[in-house]
């Protein structure tokens, strides 16, 4: 109240004024800008989008934990049980209004808390705020700026969650501009797993609006997330998914995405390596179809001594289909010891598939280890051999590998979720791969 | 020269490896170190060259009655030091000979400062030749001769290697380590061969290792064995017999049986 | 210190040559007499581990321009050159495209380039010379300090020097004469060999393809014009000097290289400079086009003083079945942004980068490769080692395209980088757009120090740590010094080891 009278903003608007700012500081990018000229949508495009609106904003969401969602919504489509059985936290978002929150009665016992954007207490809303000042383009500076629906999880210091956090985010509306931001705050040796899902909420037209925004994740000292995204939009949907990561000291995030949906993606994993000792891996695998264009990115940015970061990311594009990685591994001149590496590997099914590749190195110190490797072809016509021999024929064997690449990373993922990722993976694939895997 | 360690004690990344060394090499003798994995043989034997990554918590190392311990490793080797790495590291685009023609000249230059003569640089022809000859010697094909250091060499060609080395550097002490271990019977008795052919008044060499096999060839005069950072056990030839026949374990039982004293330097040594 | 350059606009008082050549509006025009010679810089004895070449000569110049650039300079350089008109329309075309264009938003620091400080042409004597002896003392002594006369008797099939902006000094084999080698400057080019001229010039580098492709070829002065007929092979090198003599001086030296169907040539350049207070700019455009079946390689040695911004264009051409090869050394100046392009324009056609690049104390190489396959059945390899060291920046940029509709393409880029001191800083910054599916594309980067074991070894048989240290960089570098040609191939071994000398402790 006391703020309202002091014209002060808080919770998000702070953040959203913190974007504006931003927004309005940052110029178009010019036709030639490296950072969007492979994109498949530019930042202006997005403003034909029009905001949700401000009745359905976060702040539907109550602030103290457990609470029922607003009984007014109606009833929600997703629950979120594919990605995990009983999870610690369930929280769904149906076109920016709460449809689940579901607290698990340990995770409330250990202090779990989870509250909507606009009632973040200024502190909170500083530290995210920052997220917003620090935003490096015009459409994620307009998704701080319009900023739709959120939350922010805390997991309290030595808080260890057993169950993943559940997050959905179902995003539609004709002409809609979804701006969702999940901001995750680890305490100090807190350790949780997130499974997130980004998809269209609707069905034909009604699907296709525009989203941008993603994750920012604190992480204190010593904590470690283990977190996995799924994005898979409507075709029609373009979407800018980030992750903003930002680790104290031998902190540990483990980020697995995958893109298996929307025509038009842009992503952007950026993961700042700020306290000694702290870890990150990186995976994303991406399947592109015709007609569709990837432009994801990773920055691995270390800040201080004795930090390691492994990035893996691994797209298949089919013909008519384009697909651009840029990934840069940052070393300031405090972050001795550095260990970090690289890999793009990029699979092409046939005749008229792109794929751009852009891994950079920018090291401002000797004593580091410091690695980047990239590589585009076809499937190797060794391992097609080999299947051959088997007895498998040709166009199954082409296929199986190509299935194997991309399937590699999707192993990985916790397996309650790794169903959930391969059905949508094979689903992609088999629009992909429809006319056949050259070799 | 005679090498003479006074109660060394080292450290690895803050964790005390040698707990008290104790141990004499005469000029002249050739000293076996045995023990089990994990003693801290590799580790005297990096200590005493001056390996960056080991620090030396207390006590002494003489090499002619020259503390080496407080010199840069390259002064160790001008003084007549030498490592026989176990696991010699490859440095791209070095040649053999370009190494080798700067260590040889290094030490020449060394030695004739150290006698009090003027240095009068390297006679080049003579080194080739003394060059060729002990690459024949030590069955290392001459080809080897412009190749890049240790890259790409099989690990016998390696431990060849850093044997032709020690032959073209004619060091005063010699410490050998493992330079047995992954060799065949031929490479073995080149090595040994190598070793032995260096025997003298002026040369005394500790030999690391695990195996009777070399030992047969290069016929030491005294034999330690370490436990636990220090050594627990010496004697003669006599006692590679009885590691061959019995293993490690009276070792242990002789160390755990140690005076409370020991025990409790190495209690003090870990806290 | 030098005295300053007359600024403005100097009565031209002809010490030699052709009056006539001169503008008759000279008294108010862009040329100008250096009557007031320019003393020898402060830099004349370097010191050990210093810039070797840094010494210089009193500014002797024949004719040079006044100060900046504009249409008249553009057109005095072309009357100088008693030039056909279609060269002076091709300079003024691309005066106006260098006006246009914008200065590069990425790779080095320019911002302290001004271009209304230069001196974009001065003649150092009247005529290229035929025998070494003819020219003046001064210059002889500089190729003579620089080692030129001595490597032509031994190992060089031809010798182009320049000096500031004009060839002083041009032989060739005569066996390679006879066989119909043409190695001369390009101003003997135009006139002699007009047609071959017209047909290449500007065709692999266009006059507006970047802000200093633009400026080279509106000023350009010098340089050389190789013509190797078809099946004719050079079993020896022909090399090129340039050397800057001048303060604040442009050198915009231009090279044409035609290797006609089957034919072989190794090209050499080297590059040194007097180390002055203020900066030169050497801005230099290489066409070189590999008609098929032939193969060019290209090497230079990029040694100029660190007061120099170096900003080159250099592009080959590479028909079916042809190879180019460029060897690629970037050791002094302030700035160097250089990125030797091949496009491979003929199925079997392969391109090679070997790019070596030391960026020491104040000094920033942006250096790297540009390969563009543009048929199929090509190949290409990139390699690229870099040191930096007291605070220096080695940046790679690279770009690797496969063109859309291709088959059998075959790219690799290994980029290696070393970083000596915790102050120095390595950048590595590739691209790869490949629009085809019938490729094998690799890239990969390394970023390391001095390796501790790697010195402890080599310390350990009684080498210093400088020693030790300089041996192991010498060692990283080697498999593409091994590329070099003998002399520069010692010469870089010891200036690594000069460099290295101070470098610890």
């Amino acid at each position: 109240m006391r703020d309202e009278l002091n014209d002060i903003p808080r919770g998000a608007a702070a953040v959203r004024a913190a974007g504006a700012a931003r927004l309005s500081a940052l110029a178009e990018p010019e036709p030639w800008d490296e950072d969007w000229k492979r994109c498949a949508f530019q930042p202006a495009e997005l403003t034909a989008f029009r905001p949700y609106g401000d009745g359905v904003r976060a702040e539907a969401l109550p602030s103290s934990p457990g609470t029922d969602p607003d009984p007014s919504n109606p009833e929600p489509v997703a629950s979120g049980t594919e990605l995990a059985e009983s999870p610690a936290l369930r929280l769904v978002f149906e076109r920016g209004r709460l449809a689940t929150l579901e607290l698990s009665d340990a995770a409330r016992a250990s202090g779990v808390r989870v509250e909507g954007l606009d009632v973040l207490d200024a502190a909170a809303a500083e530290r995210l705020a920052r997220f917003a000042v620090d935003s490096p383009d015009r459409a994620d500076a307009r998704a701080w700026a319009e900023l739709s629906h959120g939350a922010r999880i805390l997991v309290p210091a030595g808080v260890g969650l057993e169950a993943p956090i559940v997050v959905e985010f179902l995003e539609g509306g004709e002409g809609a501009f979804a701006a969702p931001r999940l901001f995750l705050e680890l305490g100090r040796n807190a350790r949780a797993g997130l499974r997130a899902r980004f998809r269209s909420a609707g069905a034909g037209s009604d699907a296709d609006c525009a989203v941008a925004g993603g994750v920012v994740a604190e992480l204190a000292e010593g904590s470690r997330l283990d977190g996995a995204i799924l994005q898979s939009f409507s075709d029609g949907t373009p979407a800018y998914l980030r992750l903003d990561a930002a680790l104290g000291a031998n902190a540990v995030i483990v980020w697995r995405e995958f893109h298996l949906g929307s025509s038009r993606v842009r992503a952007r994993s950026s993961v700042r390596l700020e306290g000694e000792g702290a870890r990150a891996d990186l995976e994303g695998a991406w399947v592109l179809a015709e007609k569709q264009v990837a432009d994801l990115g990773t920055v691995q940015r270390h800040l201080a001594p004795r930090t390691a970061s492994d990035a893996l990311y691994k797209g298949v594009v089919a013909p008519g289909g384009r697909s651009a990685f840029r990934g840069l591994i940052e070393v300031a001149k405090a972050a001795s010891k550095t260990d970090a590496y690289l890999a793009n590997r990029n699979l092409l099914l046939g005749p008229g598939a792109r794929a751009d590749s852009l891994p950079a190195l920018a090291i401002g110190t000797n004593d580091v280890r410091c690695t980047h490797g990239s590589t585009t072809g076809r499937v190797d016509p060794a391992q097609v051999h080999y299947l051959e021999t088997r007895g498998i024929p040709s166009a199954e064997a082409r296929r199986l590998v190509a299935d194997g690449f991309a399937g590699e990373i999707a192993d990985r993922v916790p397996e309650s979720m790794r169903d959930l990722v391969a059905a949508a993976l094979a689903e992609r694939m088999a629009r992909a791969a429809a006319g056949g895997v050259h070799a | 020269m005679d090498l003479v360690i006074r109660n060394l004690r080292a450290s690895v990344a803050g964790k005390p490896i040698l707990r008290g060394i104790d141990l004499e090499i005469r000029a002249g003798s050739v000293a076996a170190l045995m023990g089990p994995n994990g003693s801290g043989k590799s580790t005297l034997a990096n200590v005493l060259m001056g390996h960056p990554a080991y620090a030396v918590e207390s006590g002494s190392a003489t090499l002619g009655g020259v503390d080496v311990l407080g010199l840069p490793p390259h002064e160790r080797a001008l003084l007549g030091l030498f490592l026989a790495f176990q696991y010699p590291v490859e440095i791209p685009g070095v040649t053999v000979a370009k190494f080798l023609k700067r260590a040889v000249e290094a030490r020449e230059e060394a030695s004739a400062r150290a006698a009090g003569r003027e240095y009068g640089g390297m006679d080049v022809s003579a080194y080739l030749r003394e060059l060729r000859a002990a690459m024949d010697f030590m069955g290392v094909d001459r080809s080897f001769i412009n190749r890049a250091l240790n890259e790409g060499f099989s690990g016998g060609e390696k431990k060849r290697m850093e044997v032709l080395q020690m032959l073209m550097l004619k060091p005063r002490l010699a410490l050998m380590d493992e330079t047995d271990s992954g060799l065949d019977i031929d490479a073995l008795k080149v090595v040994a061969a190598g070793a032995n052919r260096l025997r003298g008044p002026d040369f005394g060499a500790l030999v690391i290792t695990h195996y009777n096999r070399i030992l047969e060839h290069l016929k030491p005069d005294v034999v330690h064995v370490m436990y636990k950072g220090r050594i627990v056990v010496s004697g003669g030839p006599e006692l590679v017999e009885r590691l061959e026949g019995e293993g490690y374990d009276w070792v242990r039982e002789e160390a755990a049986a140690a005076p409370a004293e020991i025990e409790a330097l190495a209690a003090e040594a870990s806290a | 210190m030098s005295a300053p350059v007359p600024a403005g606009p100097v009565a031209a008082v002809p010490a030699a040559g052709k009056p006539s050549s001169v503008p008759a509006a000279a008294a108010a025009g862009p040329v100008a007499a250096s009557s007031v010679p320019i003393d020898a810089p402060a830099s004349a004895d370097p010191g050990v581990g210093e810039y070797q070449f840094g010494f210089s000569y009193p500014d002797k110049s024949v004719f040079r321009t006044r100060k900046g650039l504009d249409e008249e300079v553009v057109r005095a350089i072309s009357e100088l050159k008693e030039e056909p008109d279609w060269m002076l329309a091709n300079r003024l075309r691309a005066l106006a495209a260098f006006g246009k264009k914008p200065m590069p938003a990425w790779g080095a620091d320019l911002s302290d380039i001004d271009f209304d400080e230069i001196v974009y042409y001065a003649r150092p004597q009247d005529r290229p010379k035929g025998s070494w002896d003819e020219l003046p003392e001064e210059i002889r002594e500089t190729y003579r300090r620089i080692g030129v006369p001595e490597a032509e008797r031994k190992f060089l099939a031809g010798v182009g020097a320049q000096y500031d902006s004009e060839i002083v000094y041009h032989s060739i084999r005569a066996d390679l004469e006879k066989k119909g080698v043409i190695f001369c400057s390009p101003e003997v080019a135009v006139k002699e060999h007009p047609d071959l001229v017209r047909k290449y010039f500007g065709t692999v580098i266009p006059h507006n393809d970047n802000k200093f492709a633009a400026l080279n070829t509106a000023v350009w002065s010098g340089g050389s014009f190789v013509y190797v007929p078809k099946g004719v092979k050079v079993d020896i090198p022909l090399q090129a000097y340039f050397r800057i003599n001048s303060e604040s001086f442009g050198q915009f030296e231009r090279t044409l290289i035609i290797a006609d169907e089957g034919s072989f040539v190794h090209y050499i350049e080297g590059c040194t400079a007097p180390v002055y207070a203020t900066d030169s700019l050497h801005s230099a455009v290489v066409e070189i086009i590999a008609l098929p079946g032939s193969r060019v390689r290209y090497s230079t040695i990029q040694n100029w003083s660190s007061d120099v911004y170096n900003l080159v264009t250099k592009r080959a051409v590479a028909y079916a079945g042809a190879t180019m090869e460029w060897v690629d050394g970037n050791i002094g100046s302030k700035r160097t942004m250089k990125y030797p392009a091949v496009f491979l324009m003929g199925e079997g056609a392969h391109g090679e980068v070997l790019s070596i690049a030391f960026a020491g104390k104040g000094q920033e190489q942006d250096t790297g490769a540009k390969i563009i396959h543009a048929a199929s059945n090509t190949s290409s390899t990139v390699t690229s080692k870099s040191i930096s060291k007291d605070g220096g920046v080695a940046s790679y940029r690279g770009m690797v395209k496969v063109g859309e509709g291709l088959r059998g393409i075959r790219s690799r880029v290994v980029c290696d980088a070393l970083i000596v001191d915790p102050r120095s800083t390595s950048n590595t910054w590739p691209t790869m757009e490949v629009l085809s599916d019938d490729v094998a594309m690799e890239h990969e980067a390394r970023v390391s120090k001095i390796g501790d074991e790697q010195l402890f070894y080599l310390q350990s048989r009684g080498l210093g740590e400088a020693e030790a240290s300089a041996m192991i960089v010498n060692g990283f570098l080697d498999p593409l010094v091994k590329q070099l040609p003998m002399e520069y191939a010692v010469e870089l071994n010891r200036l690594i080891e000069l460099e290295m000398e101070g470098s610890v402790g």
